[in-house]
């Protein structure tokens, strides 16, 4: 047997994955003698590897390494997300750890090893290498859940999510199986149609697998227990990283089914399956806002609103008379990642915990808006963002998904879809309404560190940016945002 | 989008507006919160808000097209299927159902705004706008069927959705009695619908395939015998009856006044109590054919707006009032109808609409303004506090009472000059008799409105009256707008006589071209009725002048003549002032040996021995659905692990 | 005749013998019932007390650890088998797989996982 060719173009590509495992493990090493540095250290890691990745996403030729590695600009573009997201993590977790005496590199170590995971899952077409990522990226966010001890939901979520992670997992792996079965082969680029029905039983598996990881009703019901459960930072970091990770690696899948055939394109030809994935976006964006409605605990809140974008989202993905909205699902979730990342900073900047419980109570925010205006006015514009109001990247992301979805004859869906935004405005300006409406005499505990205030400051500016200038195209030299994703989206097939 | 799926837009819009209130009512109820007031009002007022829009658009397409195929069709799908008989429901636009769309979702909307602030302290908020989105679908429903039977759906859901408003504050017995009441005696009328339209579909399916489709009935008339025509007439007219508050089954209108005030003006002033008005007009090609029918609508008509305009008179319930003053309304369109001109009849429905919705709404104003106090004779001198309110009212009292040149003066003109003119080939003599009455009616129009007016407006103020506010622009802007209509809607039907086009009546013509009856004869009639219109027409106003100026003075000039009459004729007043005691006539007749029945047979042997065993049988049933339920809502990790699992077979049996 | 024949023939009657031998015991054997004879069987030694206890974390930990280094082993015999086929290529691949595991051991045994007290 001959083993594959390593060439320095492939180097080059895998390198930023490389370097956050290699530093994912220095990191956790550093734990034996009790270090207090995890955060730096995780920080020059990430800046390394966003480093090593920055030529790669203003361009390049699509590399291939026997279909394990795909290294494309759909695949960077992604790398890069989800490191910006990986940095705004860190930086939201290391005052909070302080703060609650907790602050020990395995957190650290284990979040970059995550990000590991999701760097290699959506550069790949080879089934069980993106088995192998999905693994290492449940596996550390199992543990990160429970990272808490004191805290008996955090412990809960852990397993619960574990449990059913595993499960889902399995689902997953079943589907791969059969879909080997089906085609001989374990390379989705290089799959063909095979028997009917073990192909489309597989091809279902694989998507359930992954419908279950980003929050997809009717495989929802593990996330708000476990997005509660699980500390604020690892909470943010769940709701924006695992959706794009695997929306990444859902948006490869169809695009694929679109383009070369095989069994997702066997999967997708059939009207049933039109009408499904119909029903899951439908569903899902309506059980997440009607479920957020009546939360008055803010992360809880958050919780459910990521479920109903995870419904938005699904809009991107359905064929309809056309072809599946690359660049609506990715410019969105890029305004997701920065929207919710900021939003769950200020909800970190504000909670506290009792005994061992977090506490994270909407009237904490009572008279924010004039105690801390510029607080204040970064979570109304994150709020406004996710609501899908103008001038913001949340607006201009519903806007595309919503009229490239009207282009593919899906109107009925994008009524419902806009009713729902209509819907979800009410809940997510109450928190505004508290800020500016309401004061209380207690005073405001509020985390002054600074790390805290660049993530709010990153999320706002990102989110204005994007809402302001998503194509602007009049300033030469100036990348647009919109311009990286349609870049991206071109180099699909 | 196009007109068509406009159509569907129209009616599905308040549908989700009802849905999502409910829901969010339901949530808030099942989470213990208060409800979100805002976000209900919005949701609930953004639905009839657009369907205003999509109308006047549907409207518009209606004024482009030819004359002759002002016809817009939805056919949203097959509904039913059984044996030859076919049933699509289809949603159907012509120049009569554009103007009730328009009436109901404009004049809908509007209550819908004054509703914001009627309700914005009652708790149940969320529900009542539920409701009220819910009755503007079924109402359009109603109006824009094509076939009986879909009609027949937006008529039964206007009676439910008028049901649950009525006794809207179910915690007071007497306001859910007043809802079942009302839901009792319109299953009556309901009845007779149902059978006459089981007569039309036994008829049709004689002589080929059975249909309820209404333009396939006109179409296929000449099928019925004469007889059957006749009978059909009356069974539907049965329906009207129920519906349309006439006698002998207006009694539960005035007890519906226990809803809430806006509640009173949209379902029991402008839209849901013509729709029997609206019904016999659509099926005007029917009446046409049956003199008798047409004859006994014209009658019931005529005495019930005579009748219903005596006990109008000595109400001191400024609702009931006004209640009464709507079935003696009614009692007009209802003469317009059965003398044939439906047009007018259609016309006076328009204006009336206004009107009465502004009377309404003012009246709600006075209430609230004095915490809830109803009686008239606690009121007074409002004119002065209340400025907006009283103005309008005043408007709308004139209207009403026919004075030119606001809108009743047109439409009542309209009606009684046609029915003056008119013939009726079964009953020779009704016509004449019917406006004899009608005339008669206007002069107590004329005197018990102003009456009202008078009372709460003027002279010095009484009781609670002396600290009353105008009240917030939630209120004051739909009656400035209603008012507006009641005084200019009348100069679309202008007659001829008076140099106008009657633009209405030209736009309603292709509807009832049909049906050439007397609305027909009467426009083109000759030089000699000119001046006999004319003279009759003064002979209106002068009717509106003196009834006014009787109630001037009785109330203005010399209150102690009424209440002399009341001491010295004790008798007489009494009868009129518990109107005619015909709640007890219907109790001594009807309920008591239905109650007796049921207490000694039903509740004895049929309740307590077949009905009890059925009602154990569903408490089992549904501590079996509980436990069910419970299972999926644990938040343990096994059951999210199944319900993947089912989710994933489920997607899979689906794809496969 | 298909290959696969004996061995259907081998299932059948070795789910059959049990099946049969079961049964007969049951149908021809006496039977008295003593409450000793439900209790859990323990070498005919008496039962101490309830074996339902809570364990230390500890026997966790040091299970998952076992685990951890005997799948080592499984992956090493194949290497083992095939290491002259594979030659250096394979030969550093297995040493970075051990590498990391032997990072593992040195983070395991710092922390003091493998100490019992």
């Amino acid at each position: 047997m001959k083993p594959p060719v390593i060439t320095p173009e492939i180097v080059q590509a895998i390198l930023p994955f490389v370097i956050l495992a290699l530093g994912a493990t220095a990191i956790t090493m550093t734990g034996i003698w009790k270090s207090k540095r995890g955060a730096l250290l995780s920080l020059i890691v990430l800046l390394i590897s966003a480093w090593k990745l920055g030529p790669l996403v203003e361009g390049g030729p699509t590399i291939t390494w026997a279909g394990a590695i795909v290294a494309d600009r759909l695949s960077m573009l992604l790398s890069a997300v989800l490191v910006c997201s990986g940095l705004l993590t860190v930086l939201i977790a290391r005052p909070v750890l302080r703060r609650e005496n907790n602050d020990r590199p395995e957190f650290y170590g284990l979040l970059l090893f995550s990000l590991s995971g999701m760097l290699l899952i959506v550069s790949t077409t080879n089934l069980l290498v993106i088995f192998l990522a999905l693994e290492l990226l449940s596996l550390p966010l199992y543990i990160l859940c429970g990272y808490n001890r004191e805290d008996a939901r955090g412990g809960e979520a852990a397993l619960k999510y574990f449990l059913l992670g595993s499960f889902s997992s399995a689902i997953f792996l079943y589907g791969t199986a059969l879909l080997f079965g089906a085609t001989g082969t374990i390379d989705l680029a290089a799959m063909v149609e095979g028997d009917r029905l073990l192909s489309i039983t597989g091809a279902l598996l694989v998507l359930s697998g992954f419908l279950f990881k980003v929050g997809a009703v009717p495989f929802h019901m593990w996330a708000p227990d476990v997005y509660d459960g699980a500390p604020t930072p690892v909470t943010s970091f769940m709701a924006t990283s695992v959706k794009v990770a695997c929306f990444g690696v859902l948006l490869r899948l169809f695009a694929l089914a679109g383009e070369a055939g095989g069994p997702f394109a066997l999967l997708m030809r059939g009207e049933n399956m039109g009408n499904v994935l119909w029903w899951i976006a439908v569903l899902t964006m309506t059980v997440g806002n009607i479920s957020a409605l009546t939360q008055s605990n803010i992360k809880r809140m958050l919780a459910f609103s990521s479920i109903a974008h995870a419904g938005y989202i699904f809009l991107g993905l359905i064929p309809g008379s056309g072809s599946v909205d690359v660049r609506g699902v990715l410019y969105y979730l890029i305004a997701y990642v920065f929207m919710t990342t900021g939003a769950f900073a200020v909800v970190a900047a504000l909670s506290s915990r009792d005994r061992g419980r977090e506490v994270t109570g909407v009237e904490r925010y009572a008279g924010l808006g004039f105690r801390r205006p510029y607080l204040g006015l970064a979570m109304t514009v994150f709020m406004i963002s996710l609501a899908g109001i103008p001038p913001t990247a949340g607006f201009f992301g519903k806007y595309l998904l919503f009229s490239s979805a009207l282009d593919r004859g899906l109107t009925p869906l994008v009524v419902i879809a806009v009713l729902n935004s209509a819907l979800s405005v009410y809940y997510y300006l109450r928190p505004v309404v508290v800020f500016y409406m309401r004061d209380t005499d207690r005073p405001v505990q509020v985390d002054d560190s600074i790390t805290l205030k660049l993530a709010v400051f990153i999320g706002v500016v990102c989110v204005l940016w994007g809402g302001f200038a998503p194509d602007l195209g009049s300033l030469p030299g100036v990348p647009t945002i919109l311009g990286w994703v349609e870049a991206s989206a071109a180099a699909l097939p | 989008m196009t007109p068509e799926s406009s159509l569907l837009w129209i009616v599905l819009l308040p549908l989700i507006g009802a849905t999502v209130n409910g829901l969010i009512a339901l949530v808030a109820a099942a989470n213990d919160r208060p409800v979100p007031r805002t976000l209900s009002a919005v949701i609930a007022c953004a639905g009839p808000t657009i369907a205003f829009l999509l109308a006047v658009g549907v409207f518009r397409q209606l004024q482009g097209m030819d004359e002759e195929s002002r016809v817009l069709v939805n056919e949203v799908y097959r509904w039913i299927e059984a044996g030859r008989l076919q049933i699509n429901f289809t949603l159907l636009a012509d120049p009569l159902s554009s103007v009730m769309l328009l009436v109901v979702t404009g004049i809908g909307g509007l209550i819908h705004y004054y509703s914001i602030g009627y309700m914005r302290e009652d708790q149940s908020h969320t529900r009542y706008f539920s409701y009220l989105n819910l009755f503007l679908f079924f109402m359009l429903v109603l109006v824009l069927g094509d076939s009986l039977i879909t009609l027949f759906v937006g008529w039964e859901g206007v009676g439910l959705c008028s049901y649950l408003l009525i006794g809207f504050w179910f915690q007071d017995s007497e306001k859910a009695v007043a809802g079942m009441k009302a839901f009792v005696v319109n299953r009556i009328g309901d009845f007779g619908f149902l059978l006459g339209m089981l007569l039309v579909v036994a008829t049709l399916s004689q002589s080929g395939l059975p249909t309820l489709e209404i333009r396939e009935i006109a179409h296929r008339i000449g099928e019925f015998p004469p007889g059957v025509i006749e009978a059909v007439g009356l069974l539907l007219f049965v329906g009207a009856i129920g519906k349309s508050a006439q006698i002998p089954l207006y009694i539960w209108l005035p007890d519906a006044m226990a809803g809430p005030t806006p509640v009173s003006a949209l379902i029991h002033a402008a839209t849901m109590v013509t729709a029997g008005v609206y019904m016999i007009a659509r099926m005007g090609f029917l009446y046409e054919l049956a003199p008798l029918a047409s004859g006994a609508v014209l009658l019931v008509g005529a005495a019930t707006a005579f009748f219903a305009a005596t006990i109008g008179v000595a109400q001191h319930d400024i609702k009931k009032v006004l209640a009464y003053s709507t079935v003696s309304q009614l009692g007009y369109m209802m003469i317009g109808v059965g003398i044939g001109a439906y047009a007018a009849g259609i016309f006076h429905l328009f204006t009336h609409a206004f009107f009465k919705a502004c009377l309404f709404l003012g009246a709600g104003s006075v209430i609230h303004a004095l915490h809830h106090e109803q009686d008239i004779r606690n009121m007074g001198g409002l004119l002065k506090k209340m400025p907006l309110t009283g103005w309008t009212f005043l408007v709308s009292t004139a209207a009403i009472a026919g004075f030119p040149p606001l809108s009743g003066f047109f439409s009542k003109d309209e009606i009684l000059w046609l029915t003056f003119n008119g013939t009726n080939e079964a009953l020779p003599w009704a016509p004449k008799l019917a406006w004899g009455l009608g005339t008669a009616a206007a002069l107590l129009t004329a005197f018990y409105m102003f009456r009202l007016f008078f009372t709460v407006f003027t002279g010095n103020p009484r009781a609670k009256a002396e600290h009353a506010h105008e009240s917030p622009p939630f209120f004051t802007v739909p009656l400035i707008i209603l008012a507006a209509g009641a005084a200019l809607t009348g100069l679309l039907g202008i007659p001829a006589v008076l140099g106008g086009s009657n633009k209405f009546e030209h736009w309603l013509a292709p509807v009832f071209a049909g049906a050439h009856g007397a609305g027909h004869g009467a426009e083109h009639g000759s030089a000699h009725s000119a001046g006999l219109e004319m003279g009759l027409m003064a002979l209106a106003v002068a009717i509106a002048v003196a009834g006014t100026l009787l109630a001037y003075f009785f109330y203005v000039k010399r209150r102690d003549i009424p209440e002399n009459f009341a001491i010295k004729h004790p008798a007489l007043y009494a009868l009129v002032r518990d109107k005619y005691y015909v709640d007890e006539i219907f109790y001594a007749v009807i309920i008591f040996p239905l109650v007796l029945f049921s207490r000694k047979v039903l509740w004895r042997i049929v309740d307590m021995k077949i009905v009890d065993g059925m009602v154990n049988l569903v408490g089992y049933l549904s501590r079996g659905t509980s436990y069910v339920v419970r299972f999926a809502e644990t938040g343990q990790v096994q059951t999210y692990g199944v319900m993947v699992l089912a989710a994933v077979a489920v997607i899979l049996w689906k794809v496969l | 005749m298909n290959p696969y024949v004996p061995l259907l023939a081998v299932l059948v009657v070795a789910f059959l013998l049990p099946v049969l031998l079961l049964a007969i015991s049951s149908v021809a054997g006496p039977k008295r019932d003593e409450r000793e004879k439900g209790d859990p069987y323990e070498c005919g030694v008496p039962q101490p007390d309830n074996p339902h206890h809570r364990f230390p974390i500890k026997y966790y930990l040091v299970a998952v650890l076992f685990l951890l280094f005997d799948v080592e082993a499984v992956f090493l015999y194949p290497w083992a088998v095939v290491y002259r086929d594979l030659g250096v290529f394979g030969l550093i691949e297995m040493s970075i797989f051990l590498g990391m595991l032997l990072i593992g051991l040195i983070y395991i045994w710092k922390r003091g996982a493998l100490e019992w007290d």
